[in-house]
Order: C-alpha cells, then sequence, then structure tokens
C-alpha cells in the first residue's frame, strides 16, 4: 500500500506540474489570454504578411466602433473586446498611506530610506497611457492579477497598476500589495481654445490592485468608463483644430476564435475589413507539441511507478495466498466458492489501491502545493506573475480510480491462485 | 486489518477534504461599493497664481490641486483651465463656454495678474468678470473669487519688474508699485461688487498673502509651497458643506 | 420412521483414493465401506499417514472422491461440481478442525456469520443467528471478541457454533481436542455429543483422545488405507434417533 501511496502521489504531483507548467508556457504566450485570441491593431494591414504570427502594422487606422461591429459578426468570432486608452498626467501620491512604511520617492532619490527616517522628496508627477478594458471576462483577456483585485465593474473611481507605475516610485513587486489602497491623480488633457490652449480635466482613482496586462501599452488599468470619460475630453480638442487629438478611443481590440483552427480564417476576415492584426497561433502550435510530449513523458514516468507498485502488490498478495492457504481451505470448507474466495482477493486489492490511491493524492496534493509555491516564490523574486495554483479535479480522481483499478487487475493473478487452493488446506497439517 | 484500513480511508478523505479547503481560500475583495452620488464638479480659472504647467512639482502643490485634494478627491472631478498670463477677458473667450458646459458645482476664478500688468481698464475688467461669473454660475454654482493681494511684495511681480519678458508684458505695461496699489483697490472694489450682485464669495488672498515676505518663492514664478497651502485654506473656508466629500 | 431417516447418513462404496507424491503414485485410501447411520458418533482413529485427513476431506466434499460411491446427507458426491460441492459442504457438513480454523480479524459473532453469509441470509437475520448459536455454546458474552482474546477451549466454541449454523446432518471434527486443556476438552467433548443429542447430528470424529474416542457409538481405524473394526451400529439405541 506504501507503494500505490507514493506511486500515486508521484503520478499526481507529476501530472498537475506538467498540467500547470503548460498553463504557464501558454499563458507567457498569451500573457495570459485563450489560446485563440487575435489582437487587432489601429492600423490597416500589411500586404503579404497575413500568415504571421506578428506582422508589421501598416498605416496608422482609427479602430470605430463600427469596424468592431462588423468584426463581431464575422464566423467563429465569439467576442470583441475593444482596447480603450489615453494619454493622461499621472500625480501619485505625495505620502504614503498612514501606517505604511513605504517610501514614495524618486528611484534615485538617495534621502529615501525605507526606514522612513528621512522625509522623501514626493514622485514627480509623469507621463502614461489610461487602459479601458471589460475586466468582468478574465479569462478572455491578457491581464493578471499580482496584487489586490480587480476594479469592480462600472466604477470609475477604482483601477489597477502595472508594474511600470511601481516602478516610477521606486518600488519593487515586493511591495506591491503596500500600493493597493493609495490614490492617484490623472489628468487628460484638452484643448479647449483655439491657439492650443490647454484645460485638464483631473479625476482621482483608488489602486485597488497591481496587475501586469498586454492589452493595451499603459500603466493604468481599469474599465472602459473612467477612459471613455478622459477621451471624450481629449477628443474634444478636435473642435479647436487639434488634429492630433484621436478619432477613436480605440487603440485595439482583442477578437476571440471559437478555436485555434480558425484563428487564421478570422485573421483573414480582419484584413478583409482593413485592419492588422497577430496572434501566437504559429507559436501555440508548435509549443503545444512540445508541451504534450513532456506531458506524456512525465505522466508516463508516473504510471510505470504505479505499474510497479501494482507489481508490488501483486507480489504481496501471492505472498499472502501462500501465507493464508489453510485460510483459504477453511473458507472453501465452510462453504465458500471459488469465485467468492477470487472475490475476497480482488476486494483487498481494490481496497489496498484505493487506500493507497487517497493517501498517495493526499501527499502528491501536497507535494504540489510545496512545488508550486517554491516556484511561485522563483518567479515573484524574478518579477513576474506567480502561477495559479489550482488543481484539475480529474487528476486526484483519476489517480485514485487508476490506483484502484491497477490494484484490481493486480490482484488478478493472486485472486485466481487463491481461487484454486484446495479446500484440502483446511486439514492438511 | 480491515478496521486500520477504514481508519486510513477516513484520514486520508479528512486529509484531501482539508487540503482542498486550503485551495479554495479566494482572494479577498477589497473592492468598495460605487460611488452612487454624482461628481462634484470643480472648475478653475486662473492666471499665474493657480497654474500647475510651469514645473511638475507644480503640478501636484498648485492650490487648486490642494483644494481639489483636501475637499473632493475620489468624488469629485477638478477642470483646471488656469494658465499663466490669463485675463479675465481671455476666460470669457476662451473657456467660459466649455467651463459652463460642465455644469460646475463649484467655480474658483482668481484671474487679475496680468490684468493689472497689461492695464486692463477698470470697466473692462468689471464687464468681463461680471459676464464671466454670470456664466459660469448659472447652474447654481458656488462660486469663489478671489481679491487681489498686495502684489509688489509677490516675487513674480519683482521679477516682473526687473525684466518684463518673463511676464509677457512689456516694460511700458508693468505698472510702478504706487500705480499698482491704486489699481489693487479698484480691482479689489469691482471683485466685491460683482461677487455680490451674483452671490459669489470673495475669499480674501490679499489678507492671507499680506504677511508673506515676497521672497520666500520656491521659483519666481508661483507661491511658495507654504503660501500655496494658505491659499487653499482660504479657499476651503468658503466652500459649503454639502461641497466636501472629505 | 421414513424412508429418508432409513437411509444411512454416510455410505461409502469401494471408495479408493491415490495421490501423485514426488512422482509416484501413492495410494491413501484402499477400497474403504462405511456406513454411518443418522445421529450416529463415529470416531475415526489411525496412525499418522494412514488416510484419516484424506478420509475426512473426501466425506466433507473438500475433495472429488476418486472412485466408488460416496453419499453423505442424501447427497451423492462423486461428479459433483466445484460450487456444487460447495453448496454440499455449506449445507450438510460441518467442520471442525484441531487448529479452530477462526479467521483472526472477525469477531467471533463475525466468525459465525461468515457461514452464514455463505448462505445468503440476510444481516439482521445473520446476526441474530450468530448470537443464538455463540448462547447455544455457552458465548453469549463473547461475541464481540476476536479470536486472539479468547482461550482455546472458547475458541473450539466458536468454531462448533460456526460448523452447525447452517444446521448441518454431519460435523466431521479432526482433532477437535488436539490443542486443548483437558478442562477445555472435556468441555468440547461434552457439547460435541450434545449436538448428537439434542439435533441428531451424526459426527465422524478423528481423535487420539480416548475420552473423547469413548463417547463414540462406534470406533473407525484406519490402517494403511484400509478401514479396520466397525463398520456397522453398536450399541446404539436406535429407538432413540427415531
Amino acid at each position: 500500500m506504501v507503494s500505490v501511496a507514493l506511486a500515486a502521489s508521484l503520478l499526481t504531483a507529476l501530472v498537475a506540474v506538467a498540467t500547470t507548467a503548460r498553463t504557464r508556457v501558454l499563458d507567457q504566450i498569451t500573457h495570459g489570454g485563450p489560446l485563440s485570441s487575435i489582437s487587432v491593431s489601429a492600423a490597416a494591414p500589411s500586404p503579404g504578411q497575413g500568415g504571421l504570427d506578428n506582422p508589421t502594422p501598416g498605416h496608422a487606422k482609427a479602430l470605430t466602433g463600427a469596424a468592431l461591429a462588423q468584426m463581431g459578426r464575422i464566423a467563429h468570432v465569439t467576442a470583441v473586446i475593444p482596447v480603450l486608452q489615453d494619454r493622461v498626467i499621472v500625480v501619485p501620491p505625495a505620502a504614503p498611506p498612514s501606517g505604511s512604511r513605504l517610501c514614495l520617492a524618486p528611484p534615485d532619490n538617495e534621502s529615501c530610506h525605507p526606514s522612513g527616517t528621512a522625509s522623501p522628496v514626493a514622485v514627480p508627477a509623469f507621463d502614461d497611457s489610461i487602459v479601458g478594458i471589460n475586466l468582468s471576462d478574465r479569462s478572455s483577456i491578457p491581464v493578471s492579477l499580482l496584487a489586490g483585485t480587480y476594479p469592480s465593474p462600472r466604477s470609475t473611481t477604482e483601477l489597477d497598476v502595472t508594474l511600470s507605475y511601481l516602478s516610477h516610485l521606486g518600488l519593487g513587486q515586493q511591495q506591491a500589495s503596500e500600493i493597493v489602497g493609495t490614490d492617484v491623480e490623472i489628468g487628460a488633457f484638452s484643448v479647449v481654445a483655439r491657439g492650443f490652449r490647454i484645460g485638464l480635466r483631473w479625476t482621482t482613482a483608488e489602486i485597488v490592485g497591481v496587475v501586469t496586462q498586454q492589452a493595451g501599452s499603459g500603466g493604468l488599468l481599469t474599465y472602459p468608463g473612467l477612459v471613455r470619460a478622459d477621451f471624450a475630453w481629449t477628443a474634444a480638442g478636435r473642435a479647436f483644430g487639434d488634429s492630433d487629438a484621436p478619432k477613436s478611443p480605440y487603440v485595439a481590440a482583442l477578437v476571440q476564435a471559437d478555436q485555434l483552427s480558425h484563428v487564421q480564417g478570422v485573421r483573414n476576415a480582419i484584413a478583409a475589413i482593413g485592419y492588422s492584426s497577430s496572434a501566437p497561433q504559429d507559436v501555440i502550435v508548435s509549443v503545444e507539441k512540445y508541451l504534450h510530449v513532456i506531458e506524456i513523458i512525465l505522466t508516463a514516468i508516473g504510471a510505470v511507478a504505479l505499474v510497479i507498485a501494482a507489481l508490488g502488490i501483486a507480489n504481496a498478495l501471492l505472498a499472502s495466498v501462500r501465507e493464508r492457504r489453510r485460510e483459504i481451505g477453511v473458507m472453501k470448507a465452510i462453504g465458500a466458492r471459488d469465485f467468492d474466495v477470487m472475490r475476497t482477493f480482488l476486494i483487498e486489492a481494490g481496497f489496498l489501491g484505493l487506500v493507497g490511491g487517497l493517501l498517495g493524492v493526499a501527499l502528491g496534493i501536497g507535494v504540489f502545493l510545496g512545488i508550486g509555491s517554491i516556484a511561485n516564490g522563483y518567479l515573484i523574486a524574478q518579477g513576474l506573475p506567480g502561477v495559479p495554483i489550482t488543481l484539475a479535479w480529474q487528476i486526484p480522481v483519476g489517480a485514485v480510480l487508476g490506483a484502484t483499478v491497477i490494484s484490481v487487475l493486480a490482484g488478478a493473478v493472486p485472486a485466481g491462485r487463491a481461487a484454486r487452493v484446495a479446500a484440502r488446506q483446511a486439514v492438511e497439517a | 486489518m480491515r478496521r486500520a484500513g477504514l481508519g486510513a480511508v477516513l484520514g486520508a478523505l479528512a486529509l484531501v477534504g482539508a487540503l482542498a479547503g486550503c485551495g479554495t481560500a479566494a482572494s479577498v475583495s477589497g473592492a468598495k461599493p460605487n460611488v452612487t452620488k454624482p461628481p462634484v464638479v470643480d472648475v478653475v480659472f486662473g492666471g499665474i497664481e493657480s497654474s500647475e504647467v510651469s514645473s511638475r512639482s507644480a503640478v501636484r502643490s498648485a492650490w487648486p490641486k490642494l483644494l481639489y485634494r483636501s475637499v473632493l478627491g475620489t468624488a469629485g472631478q477638478l477642470y483646471d483651465f488656469a494658465q499663466p498670463g490669463q485675463t479675465v477677458a481671455g476666460a470669457l473667450a476662451e473657456d467660459r463656454a466649455v467651463g459652463a458646459r460642465l455644469h460646475p458645482d463649484l467655480v474658483t476664478i482668481w484671474i487679475s495678474t496680468a490684468d493689472l500688468l497689461n492695464g486692463t481698464p477698470l470697466a473692462a475688467y468689471r464687464l468681463a468678470l461680471d459676464a464671466l461669473v454670470a456664466s459660469v454660475g448659472k447652474s447654481g454654482a458656488t462660486v469663489l473669487i478671489a481679491n487681489v493681494p498686495s502684489f509688489e511684495r509677490l516675487p513674480f511681480y519683482q521679477a516682473c519688474l526687473l525684466d518684463p519678458s518673463l511676464c509677457g508684458a512689456s516694460r511700458r505695461t508693468v505698472p510702478s508699485p504706487a500705480a499698482l496699489q491704486r489699481a489693487i483697490a479698484g480691482y479689489n472694489a469691482v471683485i466685491a461688487s460683482v461677487a455680490s450682485a451674483h452671490k459669489a464669495r470673495v475669499v480674501d488672498v490679499a489678507a492671507v498673502l499680506a504677511h508673506t515676505s515676497g521672497l520666500s518663492g520656491a521659483s519666481i514664478s508661483v507661491l511658495s509651497a507654504a503660501e500655496e497651502s494658505a491659499v487653499e485654506r482660504a479657499f476651503a473656508a468658503d466652500i459649503p458643506k454639502r461641497l466636501r466629500r472629505r | 420412521m421414513t424412508a429418508a431417516e432409513q437411509e444411512p447418513t454416510i455410505l461409502v462404496e469401494g471408495l479408493s483414493h491415490t495421490y501423485a507424491r514426488r512422482g509416484s503414485a501413492v495410494e491413501v485410501l484402499r477400497d474403504v465401506r462405511l456406513r454411518v447411520e443418522r445421529g450416529a458418533y463415529a470416531s475415526l482413529v489411525g496412525p499418522s499417514g494412514s488416510g484419516k485427513s484424506t478420509l475426512l476431506s473426501v466425506l466433507g466434499g473438500l475433495e472429488r472422491p476418486q472412485s466408488g460411491t460416496v453419499v453423505v446427507g442424501g447427497t451423492e458426491l462423486t461428479g459433483l461440481s466445484g460450487d456444487a460441492l460447495a453448496r454440499f459442504r455449506r449445507s450438510t457438513v460441518g467442520f471442525v478442525f484441531q487448529h479452530f480454523g477462526l479467521l483472526d480479524t472477525l469477531t467471533a459473532s463475525e466468525n459465525v456469520e461468515l457461514a452464514l453469509t455463505l448462505g445468503g441470509m440476510s444481516r439482521a437475520a445473520r446476526r441474530r443467528r450468530a448470537d443464538e448459536l455463540l448462547g447455544d455454546v455457552g458465548l453469549a458474552g463473547r461475541a464481540e471478541h476476536r479470536p486472539f482474546e479468547l482461550s482455546g477451549g472458547e475458541r473450539q466454541r466458536v468454531a462448533i457454533a460456526r460448523a452447525i449454523a447452517n444446521e448441518p446432518e454431519v460435523i466431521l471434527a479432526d482433532e477437535p481436542t488436539g490443542n486443548l486443556d483437558v478442562d477445555s476438552a472435556a468441555a468440547v467433548a461434552a457439547l460435541l455429543e450434545s449436538l448428537r443429542d439434542e439435533r441428531g447430528t451424526t459426527l465422524v470424529v478423528v481423535t487420539h483422545n480416548p475420552a473423547l474416542a469413548a463417547l463414540a457409538d462406534f470406533h473407525l481405524r484406519l490402517v494403511d488405507g484400509q478401514l479396520v473394526g466397525a463398520t456397522a451400529l453398536e450399541g446404539v439405541d436406535r429407538d432413540r434417533l427415531a
């Protein structure tokens, strides 16, 4: 049973690690978005580059609401998620939240010590972009949470920041959670009169989380509402001759195909509408092949361990049959049929497998969680987002069932031998 | 053997259950309830004293921003039309329309420096200020108008005397200290009467800045940090409770 | 007296049995003839290797007769299938072994129930019957004890309770007192005798214990696979059996 437990734990841990590693690698390629996600740029397609994963976009072309609606009607498209963006001035808080030992200061400010003894010089305001995307369907967008939470839907006073915001404040990812709860002021420019008279629209939002995101290029991320209002302010400048003000708030869109094999077709249709797109489809296909091989190898190692454990069970049961010949004889003497004896041994084998499997899975989950937290510690130390340590229920269930079934199969030979023990053994000396 | 095995099964199940429990510990949502009140709209008309664009640090510390931060924060939106060299007539022509369309709840006006330096006649100043206040106050906004401080003591004026190009004015239009004193008195009378006509409030920055050394500013063109916050407190004191969110 | 009751419980004609041992055939039983009437108590003695165990095995259906005729409790054992033999063992005979043959992991009650389980009885009925049987053998308070918690005599009484669980016509006992002290042996002997007296069970007891053998109605003696001595009922009051 110990061998079954160890094998089942090995199998569980290996399969779980392999599956998680696979998710991690594909996440890295798709930046957390789904595998069949297409990124549409606000640019015309370059001729002859339609088949490339990452073509060079053609000339800039406003991504309009009408164009997005058209993309939504392409066959096999399940979702079109627009990405809004506006250029803003960002004013970080002058002082850290009360009770925090954070040092909010420019990175090169030597007077700032984490001990907080010296009074830090405030971080200057800086130019950045605010990105707006519907954060409700997180599985479809290239965003991963590092600390805190996501803004509440429809809120115009909550946002998440990225690591670039932290580096403006001279903070590392380790301090990400401490920035949560602070306010940030966002200033949107607009030309408000002829002669480039500038008016600034200031709003204040609370930082509720820290993310990595590849949806747009900007240090602030929130739902579209806030960005839309800022964009409207900026775009109003066109009326006063600001021809640089963008015509559309959409800088990009994420178009989801229903499956990987339809990605190219959807991209062709997007090109026909007149926009450049990119998708990591070729990379994903080849990486998936390699990952599949790794998964097979790791699963095979676990399975071989389980088979060896099963042979151990068979051996132990054979020994048990030899030792218990007289007991088997007695069973038969009091009326047990060969089948009854066989069944008893099969049940015993299955029971060993089940208990071993359960113990092993528990151990395996522990090992997996341990490996996961070590790996996450390493990733976070490297400034990378951690891996979600979740285990598909199929893995432990499969391991327990597998251990049980293999043990029953392994018990077949000893059970058959037990069934053939002569009833006469009951009276042999 | 059978009993021991059953115990092991139960133990394993309990362990699996405990581990499953660990796995479901989700991140606690820190989301606050949405702000349901509409944001307070704060519109700033101003000149050099209210301006934020002269340096990056001013973005943080100009008094309109200090006021917005201390009184409104996430509950407000600040529309800042202040710019160096702005006159009341300029604000009326350029910013009034946009400002009024924003349906402000709070309007602050501190425009006098450029008018004084450019020699805007009292009558023209009154006409423009009256039209501006009438227009932006139409939607029932609380309008706060700053009066004119003892100008000659401010570093900005001192600098302008030395080099009028710093103020965008020619040497001819920079008034002497004595002429300035008379003009300031006339402007303040206009400000008081326009405010009273439109039920606006006058913020007495003249009194607030009366005791400043006039040389304490960090730069020649802006108020010192202490002066910025003194002005901010003066404005804040005149803001009615219903507009305060912090 | 009915026709069935007139039939002997055990009737053996011309039984021979051969084992292959180290390449050569060893004839352990030679033309055994035996007739044991219903309710009789037969002791079976003989030197070691004389074929006592083999005869007991054949009578109890543990082994198929190789030749001749063996009828036990009205069942002709020659040519029975494995499952039919198991059915026969379950319903017609009960075994009592020198080594008791109890399962160590089960309680006294569960050991008795095991025989009833194989007979297909429901759980509740099994439990009731096991308690009743343990009461009959004087172990009412020991139902939840495991074999290692019981004395030798108590273990053998549990084994006897199990042997009679399915109300067999024949009890086959192989040195039932061989591992017991004198007092326990006497108690077991008395219990076996009472089975015959109270239930009319036919007993065939292999024993070296003179006291136990003395209770028998007649003695069978195996020498080199051949039965010598009494083959018929002697000194038994037939009327008592009627």
